[in-house]
């Protein structure tokens, strides 16, 4: 005799959501750079006296964690304005560009969430450099700086730059 | 003209239809479900520019909602609990109208991250809440008329008679 088993709709959707929800978390779990289950997506803005959330570095020390080769810079400009130059060694994340999603997910793939990473645009009121920070955090970087008005900066320091 | 939308509602409510819908719905959220489930930090992204869900809730969202999309997809297409599941989707459906209509009204200038996570996709207009309602008329059919014609749980009852 075939056992009846009657499941109610109710149950029926608490079934597939809880089970969704583990594949979810389980499958997450076992990326090799999960995804933080809670992120830091708050922008409220940046500021040097530490206000905003996204902290910024002035120029010395961005200068100092470059020459210690312990900071991995970002560029958040066009990959035009990249390639006509840009500190050396840094990456190209170019926010608002058509490669940005599939460049941001190599990088979350590959780079540690406790790496130091040092985000700037050209210009003191350019604001790529902060949003892409804020995505970074949002992912679960915790280490995070902007340098504000990186580009220019960069220059007139006559730090070394590298041209593609 | 009353005789014909008397026959498209006829064709609405017939639970052959059903099968063609669930084919249909299933396909689309496990397409959906796709470029999400491999790219999970973009969809983040593409979620937060909406500007909508708590920041506490965005990386949840962008983990849990991938497979929803894919269980609920999967479970239309081979008949199990496809009521549920119509259920499930036509309330993320709703929820993404409210999501479009809201973005739209503000004037933000995002891509969907319906189907692509590229934020550089087409930005979202008009005939993306055309597409989702399109859609929620076909889940809410299942929801309402779906007989489990071709189906695991028809498969399942059958041999218990």
């Amino acid at each position: 005799m075939a056992i009846k088993v009657r499941v109610t709709i109710a149950q029926q959707v608490m079934t597939i959501l809880l089970f969704s929800l583990g594949m979810g978390l389980a499958v997450n779990t076992l990326r090799s750079t999960p995804l933080p289950l809670i992120g830091d997506w708050s922008h409220r803005g940046f500021s040097s006296e530490g206000q905003g959330n996204i902290p910024t570095v002035p120029l010395e020390e961005a200068v100092l964690r470059f020459l210690s080769h312990e900071a991995l810079f970002l560029d958040a400009r066009s990959e035009a304005d990249y390639q006509q130059g840009h500190i050396k060694g840094a990456l190209n994340m170019p926010v608002h560009a058509g490669k940005f999603g599939q460049r941001l997910q190599e990088f979350s793939l590959t780079v540690d969430r406790e790496k130091e990473l040092i985000v700037y645009c050209d210009g003191i009121d350019c604001s790529l450099g902060p949003e892409l920070a804020s995505i970074l955090r949002g992912l679960g970087y915790r280490d995070v700086k902007v340098l504000i008005n990186g580009w220019t900066q960069w220059m007139m320091a006559g730090m070394s730059f590298e041209v593609e | 003209m009353k005789a014909f939308a008397r026959s498209v509602l006829g064709l609405y409510v017939n639970p052959s239809a059903s099968v063609i819908f669930r084919w249909a719905v299933g396909l689309i959220f496990i397409y959906a479900s796709m470029d999400k489930l491999l790219h999970p930090s973009a969809f983040a992204v593409a979620v937060y520019n909406y500007k909508i869900l708590p920041g506490s809730l965005i990386n949840l969202v962008a983990i849990t909602l991938p497979w929803l999309e894919l269980v609920c997809g999967i479970l239309l297409i081979v008949g199990l609990f496809p009521r549920a599941a119509a259920l499930i989707l036509s309330v993320l459906l709703v929820v993404f109208f409210w999501a479009l209509f809201i973005s739209l009204y503000r004037g933000i200038d995002i891509s969907c991250g319906c189907f692509t996570v590229s934020t550089t996709a087409e930005k979202i207009n008009i005939s993306y809440i055309a597409r989702d309602l399109l859609v929620l008329a076909m889940s809410l059919q299942i929801l309402c008329f779906d007989r489990n014609l071709l189906s695991i749980e028809r498969l399942v009852f059958l041999r218990q008679r």
